[in-house]
């Protein structure tokens, strides 16, 4: 059994800053594996074990997404080799066509039976590559998973629906969207981060893949910083309850709140 | 078609209907869950209603392909869902049958002949992008709450083709009442400020008060687990 999980090598917006034109300047953000992924692949790693199976990261992006540093975070966090898929004509794609390659890739890497993905990346946060690469797959999927269990073909999974919570059955090939609480992800000891710079990097050329091409296009025709209104960050002092309460509803009444 | 609603287990589409009626030309809702939900949508001010009807072990994810097969059968413009996890997966399945371009920061939608424009949020909401799309575009968007009532309905048509393979074996309730924040008239926020569990029971007499609705910061509601998840 081969399971794929995919991960993004990407900046976090929060070290990033956004100019008055409207675009982003990133030069001073690091790169590092998106904040959720390793959620996927704890989950990921512990089916995987259970199950006796082959555990594949899965990534594509511009370039640096193939780099040593890159691959080998993504290795050490539990992975038994990587597939990248390092091309800068994707460092502005859209989810659509993110989605496509991935699902290419893991047409190419074959066997496989489930692609475990996280919530959602930091940058992006669209929470639609997992639903499209679906799709793309001809494969069920299902977001907000919390738990995991069982083989290809046998799957129990459990999910977060509002109010509650369900198990399903999945008895096919699935893409599952980790909950970001689904596990908490361990650390990468010693033995991991230096296990991690033996295990395999297979970089596949985005041109050898069979990918499904798009219906559509999209051009960037404007761009805006939106006006940010500021906090009004008014602290009450509330070592006199009774005049705490007061000044409290007197600032609301001010804003219009009350 | 000009828009296709794509709708999961609950009706909360209105404002979906509301964007899609605003780019003219024919509305169309495809659901994927109960009839009553197919019936609440037909009534909401759509042409035309495609309800995928499955067993009730079934669920809306189960739809995918037929929800796909029914938008490719009268393809649109845009396609439109709502931000819920089961809609998310029926708006992939549509969209990689389509080979449509995905935005989900959508503030605005309009059209310019052949292309449709969306100002786009980016990045976690730090900068916006106006996107000119040719070819269909596939868009995440508030629902909003259940749309009105229209004078009169349109038909439900029903499929039934074969589902994924996916069965509900067991469901579980977590006891926290959800409210939709979205359409609250006030929202109070409050975050690990609170020592106890117990300290809510100030917040939620304030919120009587003032008709509010409690929000919470994210570790209240994940790692301390004193509120549900939709705060």
């Amino acid at each position: 059994m081969r399971i794929v999980v995919t991960y993004k090598w990407t900046c976090d917006p929060e070290e990033s800053t956004v100019r008055a034109d409207g675009t982003v300047d990133w030069s001073r953000a690091k790169p590092g594996l998106s904040t959720y992924d390793p959620v996927a692949i704890e989950l990921a790693r512990r089916l995987a074990d259970e199950a006796d199976a082959e555990l594949i990261g899965l990534t594509a992006g511009g370039k640096g997404v193939g780099a040593p540093i890159a691959t080998k975070t993504a290795l050490s966090r539990g992975l038994d080799r990587v597939v990248v898929i390092e091309d800068d004509s994707l460092r502005e794609a859209g989810r659509s066509e993110l989605a496509a390659v991935l699902a290419a890739a893991v047409r190419q890497i074959g066997d496989v039976t489930l692609v475990i993905t996280g919530d959602s990346s930091v940058d992006v946060a669209a929470k639609m590559v997992p639903t499209v690469l679906a799709g793309e797959l001809g494969w069920p999927a299902v977001a907000e998973v919390t738990a995991v269990a069982g083989q290809a073909g046998a799957l129990r999974v459990e999910r977060a629906i509002p109010g509650g919570a369900q198990v399903l059955e999945i008895s096919g090939p699935v893409v599952l969207a980790a909950s970001a609480d689904a596990a908490v992800p361990h650390v990468p000891g010693m033995k991991e981060l230096l296990a991690a710079g033996k295990k395999p990097v297979d970089l596949l050329a985005l041109s050898a893949l069979k990918v499904t091409p798009r219906n559509a296009a999209m051009t960037v025709t404007g761009r805006s910083r939106p006006e940010r209104k500021a906090r009004k960050g008014q602290l009450i002092d509330t070592a006199d309850p009774a005049a705490a309460a007061a000044e409290l509803v007197a600032a609301l009444r001010e804003v219009g709140a009350l | 078609m000009n828009a296709w609603i794509v709708v999961a287990e609950q009706p909360t589409v209105g404002n979906l209907i509301e964007v899609a009626r605003s780019l003219g030309g024919p509305v169309g809702a495809v659901v994927a869950g109960p009839r009553s939900v197919a019936e609440t949508v037909a009534a909401g001010g759509v042409d035309r209603v495609v309800w995928c009807s499955t067993p009730d072990d079934v669920p809306a994810e189960a739809s995918a392909q037929a929800v796909a097969d029914t938008v490719a059968a009268d393809p649109p413009r845009v396609v439109l869902a709502g931000r819920n996890p089961a809609e998310r997966v029926l708006l992939g399945a549509v969209a990689a049958r389509l080979g449509a371009a995905v935005l989900t920061g959508a503030r605005s939608v309009s059209i310019d002949g052949e292309k449709t424009i969306v100002v786009n949020a980016v990045y976690g909401d730090i900068a916006e992008e106006t996107v000119a799309v040719s070819g269909p575009a596939a868009l995440l968007l508030d629902g909003g709450s259940v749309p009105p009532s229209a004078d009169g309905s349109a038909p439900i048509e029903e499929v039934s083709g074969t589902p994924l393979a996916l069965k509900v074996i067991e469901t579980s309730t977590h006891g926290f009442e959800e409210v939709d924040l979205n359409s609250a008239h006030r929202v109070i926020g409050v975050g690990r400020g609170l020592k106890a569990k117990e300290d809510l029971a100030a917040i939620e007499e304030l919120a009587d008060a003032v008709q509010a609705e409690i929000a919470c910061s994210r570790p209240v509601a994940e790692g301390l687990n004193w509120m549900g998840k939709d705060r």
